[in-house]
């Protein structure tokens, strides 16, 4: 009975001055960065129990951020990783951003060497005129993948071989309140997109999708996150790749016939623009061991999005995979191998790539390729 | 291109004693007054309250609107749609759930000192409401709500008066002191053409109601009551479509609609009947008015979903999938193939419904289709998964038509007649399964089972069958068939029949052909081979 979500690349749990990957304020044209860089919020991050990395912006039409590093360099030319981070503001009774459009809340990727970098780009995911900063509703989640191409800003020359550097920033407009934003950047994580990775959210064991609830935390002592996983009855919200199995672990998973959904790639035109993902970045996998014992079974509702994810449920072993009466929605490319049988509905979908999967009963519509189904040699 | 609210209950910007509606404290606050930008919209001020306390039971209580002075729920529900907030975000001063972090509590009665009341534990640091501070959190009240924690008094729902919010400080992180404000509040009817309850009209669907929820900036959100991720959209309340008065054009493009469910263990922010949550048509009677529907529909309640509409107005189910809820009842304006999964009963309530070719599933009533319209035909529908139930419930006389239906036949009976006089008269048409019946009311019921075709493939010209029925001894066909193959219709009973089959023809000569052959629903096919005799 298990998920696992990988380990956050960073907590955040130091004041800038003291972080020991700070990369240096926010450096570009009518940019400077944040004040009041002595300090860690108290209880500013998830679980509420730890500090938060604390950054100010007090100067009405002034982009005020911070860069921090990654442990290590991202390589996402071949295989893009996926950005998860929370960030919260300071107080429930003030509004102190600028529009969406005046950058009022940016996440930024920098490449290369420097403190700061000089190549990087920015997306503006927020401002006063978005669901990330209309309101304080902390805390709020940010998804990037590195290799999105709907930024706002490409300075330089971005590589996407060598980032290095990612980093939060805030336009201040003096709306409602004090005329500062205090805003806290929370733990962040770099999920891999690729079968069988260490750093990918995988089901293990005994499990099923409330096993994540489990896993992000159930009390203010525990709760890492309540943004990118979460859960209203019998639906589910997920923002992020997974994984059933990892070869090496007996698995029985089964979703019980909940309904498990992603949200939408975003673009800053859109309400709310959190959200900047390639069709790479909500991908799924079977890696279960060749073993009768292993097992995943399917009579759930999946919408995967805009985004249409590849799933990669190719597995042609001894385990046992079995759609019972599941639908997928908007998953991209599917591809299933042996080990799967039964019955499912495949609506806007890719094409589904059977090799020699016995999908008896199903039905197949509203395809978003050129045809419905390929059947291997 | 509407979608509307009803006025605001209240706003909840002022303090307790500049709020005409204040009833009184409960408990003994430490300081009720207002919290500057502590509402929604974030320009507006909320109503607060204080505990300096540790472990410490305080709260306020309102009126609902002086007038009516009390609600009267016994018939037809409501629904109160409120948010409240906490101050600071790095703070955790609530008990518990178990312990009754947060508090909503509802009393009938004109007395202000009424002891009539009811307490629900709605959330804690362990739940949604208060496991971090998440700006205003929504909850929803059902003024008829059971599963109330504690009560006092009897109450009256004839006269719902006042409600409170209540909060069980625990200092657990940050700055000591509990801060609580309430943001304003909305009071819903539930039913058909009630004046208050929310309604799509126009060209309308559902990110408007997005929008007038979250508003477009910080200046006029009002709430999270409606929410979107992706195509999903959480709908924290009872809508119409269409108000019989405004034209209206209703699409719900495709998303996915999720209703909420009451009193979840994990987080019981939702008390509601299942009168909460009801879904309502009312088009007017013009082609012009139209809704489409082929998103799917998640709801956590036996809510009802009233599309008795039989007018000129055209709704379009094709494609829409509907789970969870109550009873959905279907007028002739409705059409459409939709799936019905884990609902209530499907309910026909005119002759000219047409949804045929739907799929109906895991019906949580003792029926999955119910002709409340009376007689009527079906065609190319589905019954999937109805163990220790009835696809099918008839209870009106008259003659009803099944084509190409399905029964997978896992339920007690596929169909239940309860009539107690006259005839019901079914005829089965094409490749309808077989259906088991149960006659549970004793009037007469007459099963007209589908012809079967027997084939006669290859026959000489000249040739005279002579089909016999072994199994009762009836001669079917004795003839010389005009052309070849020979086609025989033959009545059925519903139950297989064995044949004999011969072919001769003395003329040119040929041998005598006989065979025999098991005449099944699906018919026989028969090559005839005859050898010449000359």
């Amino acid at each position: 009975m298990t998920f696992v979500i990988p380990t956050a690349v960073d907590l955040m749990t130091d004041s800038v001055n003291s972080h020991p990957n700070a990369r240096g304020g926010f450096a570009g044209v009518g940019e400077g960065q944040t004040s009041q860089r002595g300090f860690a919020k108290a209880a500013g991050n998830l679980p509420l129990t730890l500090t938060a990395t604390n950054m100010t912006s007090s100067n009405d039409g002034q982009l005020r951020g911070f860069n921090f590093g990654f442990p290590t360099a991202i390589d996402t030319s071949t295989n893009t990783k996926l950005i998860v981070w929370t960030y919260q503001f300071n107080a429930p009774n003030r509004v102190q951003t600028d529009t969406a459009a005046n950058r009022g809340l940016v996440f930024r990727l920098g490449s290369g060497t420097g403190s700061p970098t000089t190549s990087y780009r920015t997306w503006n995911i927020a401002g006063n005129d978005k669901v990330g900063a209309s309101s304080r509703e902390n805390p709020k989640m940010i998804i990037v993948d590195p290799n999105d191409l709907t930024y706002d800003e490409d300075i330089g020359t971005y590589d996407n071989t060598d980032l290095q550097t990612f980093g939060l920033g805030v336009n201040n407009l003096s709306i409602t309140g004090t005329g500062s934003s205090n805003f806290f950047p929370q733990r962040i994580f770099a999920f891999s997109t690729v079968k069988g990775a260490t750093d990918i959210p995988r089901f293990t064991g005994a499990s099923n999708w409330g096993d994540m609830i489990t896993a992000m935390g159930t009390t203010f002592d525990t709760k890492i996150t309540d943004e990118w996983i979460k859960r209203d009855g019998d639906v589910f919200s997920y923002a992020a790749p997974f994984e059933i199995g990892d070869n090496a672990t007996s698995t029985q998973f089964n979703d019980n016939g909940v309904t498990v959904f992603w949200p939408n790639a975003t673009s800053i035109t859109d309400a709310d623009p959190r959200v900047r993902v390639t069709s790479a970045a909500f991908r799924a996998y079977l890696n279960l061991r060749d073993d009768v014992a292993d097992t995943a079974t399917f009579s759930g509702l999946y919408n995967c999005g805009n985004s249409t994810p590849a799933w990669d449920f190719n597995i042609s072993n001894s385990s046992v995979v079995t759609f019972s009466g599941a639908t997928f929605n908007n998953v991209g490319d599917f591809t299933v191998g042996s080990s799967v049988s039964g019955n499912a509905t495949f609506d806007s979908c890719g094409v589904v790539y059977n090799n020699n999967a016995s999908l008896s009963g199903s039905t197949l519509k509203n395809p978003n390729a050129s045809h419905l189904m390929r059947l291997a040699a | 291109m509407t979608f509307s609210l009803p006025t605001v209950n209240n706003t909840h910007e002022n303090n307790g004693a500049g709020d005409p509606l204040f009833a009184d404290n409960i408990g003994s606050p430490n300081a009720v007054n207002t919290k500057e930008a502590g509402n929604l919209p974030i320009t507006k001020d909320g109503s607060q309250f204080t505990i300096t306390a540790d472990n410490q039971l305080a709260g306020v209580s309102y009126y609902f609107q002086a007038t009516p002075a009390s609600y009267d729920v016994s018939s037809s529900t409501k629904v109160l749609l409120w948010h409240n907030q906490f101050n600071a975000p790095n703070r955790i001063q609530v008990a518990d759930l178990a312990n009754g972090g947060v508090r909503f509590r509802l009393y009938s009665g004109t007395t202000l000192f009424s002891l009539a009341y009811k307490d629900w534990y709605i959330g804690g640091n362990d739940s949604p409401f208060a496991e971090c501070v998440k700006g205003q959190v929504p909850f929803v009240m059902d003024l008829n709500a059971g599963n109330e924690t504690s009560s006092a008094g009897t109450f009256d729902n004839t006269t719902v008066t006042r409600y409170g919010i209540i909060v069980n400080s625990d200092f657990v992180v940050g700055t000591q002191g509990n801060i609580n404000f309430q943001g304003s509040n909305f009071v819903l009817g539930t039913d058909k053409g009630d004046a208050d309850i929310p309604v799509f009209t126009g060209t309308s669907d559902f990110v408007q109601a997005v929008t007038l929820v979250q508003g477009t900036d910080y200046t006029n959100k009002i709430g999270n009551w409606i929410r979107q991720t992706g195509s999903v959209v959480y709908i924290d309340m009872p809508f119409q479509i269409g108000d019989n008065a405004a034209s209206t054009q209703f699409n719900d493009n495709g998303v996915t609609v999720v209703s909420p469910a009451s009193n979840a263990a994990a987080d019981p922010r939702f008390q509601l009947t299942d009168q909460a949550m009801r879904v309502h048509l009312n088009l007017l009677d013009s082609a012009a008015d139209t809704c489409t529907m082929t998103g799917t529909y998640l709801w956590g309640t036996r809510a009802a979903f009233n599309f008795d509409q039989s007018n000129l107005s055209e709704t379009n189910l094709a494609g829409a999938t509907f789970r969870g809820m109550g009873d959905l009842t279907i007028g002739s304006s409705v059409s459409g193939a939709a799936t019905f999964d884990n609902t209530g009963s499907v309910k026909l309530s005119n002759s000219s419904v047409n949804i045929n070719g739907s799929t109906i599933s895991n019906t949580f009533a003792s029926n999955a289709l119910h002709f409340t319209g009376g007689p009527m035909n079906i065609a190319n529908m589905r019954f999937e998964s109805y163990a220790g139930k009835h696809a099918i419930l008839i209870d009106t006389v008259g003659s009803y038509t099944l084509t190409d239906i399905f029964f997978d036949q896992s339920g007690t009976a596929d169909i239940e007649t309860t009539h107690t006089t006259g005839t019901v008269t079914i005829n089965l048409v094409g490749t309808t399964t077989t259906p088991s019946f149960t006659n549970t009311g004793g009037g007469t019921v007459v099963l007209n089972f589908p012809n079967r075709t027997l084939t006669l493939n290859g026959i000489v010209a000249g040739s005279r069958i002579l089909v016999t029925d072994t199994t009762n001894t009836v001669v079917l066909f004795n003839e010389v068939p005009s052309t070849s193959p020979f086609v025989g219709s033959i009545a059925s009973a519903g139950t297989d029949v064995d044949l004999s089959i011969r072919v001769r023809n003395g003329a040119v000569p040929y041998k005598t052909f006989d065979t025999t052959a098991t005449l099944t629903s699906a018919g026989v096919s028969i090559n005839v081979s005859q050898v010449s005799d000359a």
